[in-house]
């Protein structure tokens, strides 16, 4: 676990936030893909503008747990909240090791809920089906 | 980078950019430039792994078409995370799909691209591919 007490100003802290929102979004991505949606078509289905969907899908992006879950439900995905092992540091800051996987703390991941096909989270397994995150989180 | 979908190339102003804000971010001295970094890596990822059409358009952004010279065109496509962008074009190179990034504005204040910026992006791609 990481030791959040002693890392108030913490770049593994930050790179989470960024990490979980980024999964988020890229879920969302995968989501429209597979089910030939745009944009405009998930604004549609929300309710709001099409500029405020291609906000929620920026890096600027700041959207609230229950927007989150509104467009997760919409899109068939479904957030879950997974333990992971201990953050390994020494090479996730270097560009070309940027993809290999880490995990740190607390991560929140997310499955369709038809298939259960993906998980998104702070790790890199993004793809990874979800049974075999499970069996490697076991 | 690599991936299933194809390679991301970053070099000149590109490169020496990233190189920057990555030295920045590890110094760990400011949040902004550990965002900026975390963001456009995540990014230049994804496209190696999935392509342009697995990010959104706040993502990665086609921009316009610039003329090089003799009927060629270059078109440039920006990726966004927060004020720090990266310009390049897509190509292919050895036979792999892939992303040049040539030129970069590492803070970027208007919303609107600079295009003395894209220009030079696609003036470098174009100088890159000729060799």
């Amino acid at each position: 676990m990481v030791d959040f007490k002693s890392k108030s100003f913490n770049r593994e802290l930050i790179e989470f936030e960024e990490d979980t929102l980024i999964d988020f979004q890229f879920a969302v991505m995968d989501a429209l893909n597979q089910a030939d949606m745009s944009q405009k078509d998930l604004s549609d289905l929300l309710g709001v503008s099409k500029a405020r969907v291609s906000q929620i899908l920026s890096s600027t992006a700041n959207p609230s747990i229950k927007l989150v879950a509104r467009i997760c439900g919409l899109l068939n995905i479904k957030p879950e909240f997974v333990e992971c092992d201990l953050l390994e540091v020494e090479n996730r800051n270097n560009f070309e090791d940027a993809f290999d996987g880490f995990e740190a703390g607390w991560s929140i991941a997310a499955k369709r809920m038809d298939t259960c096909q993906s998980v998104w989270g702070i790790n890199d397994n993004y793809a990874e089906p979800y049974e075999e995150r499970q069996k490697v989180s076991a | 980078m690599s991936g299933a979908f194809g390679d991301v190339i970053c070099i000149g102003e590109a490169l020496s950019e990233l190189d920057k804000l990555r030295e920045k971010a590890e110094r760990n001295e400011d949040t902004t430039s550990i965002r900026h970094e975390r963001t456009i890596t995540r990014y230049l990822g994804r496209y190696a792994e999935v392509g342009p059409t697995g990010l959104g358009t706040s993502m990665y952004k086609p921009q316009t078409r610039i003329s090089v010279g003799h009927n060629d065109t270059v078109f440039i496509y920006e990726f966004k995370s927060y004020q720090f962008r990266l310009y390049g074009a897509e190509t292919s190179i050895g036979g792999r799909r892939t992303f040049l990034a040539t030129a970069c504005n590492p803070s970027k204040k208007k919303d609107k691209a600079d295009p003395a910026i894209l220009q030079k992006a696609a003036k470098v791609f174009q100088e890159y591919l000729n060799g």
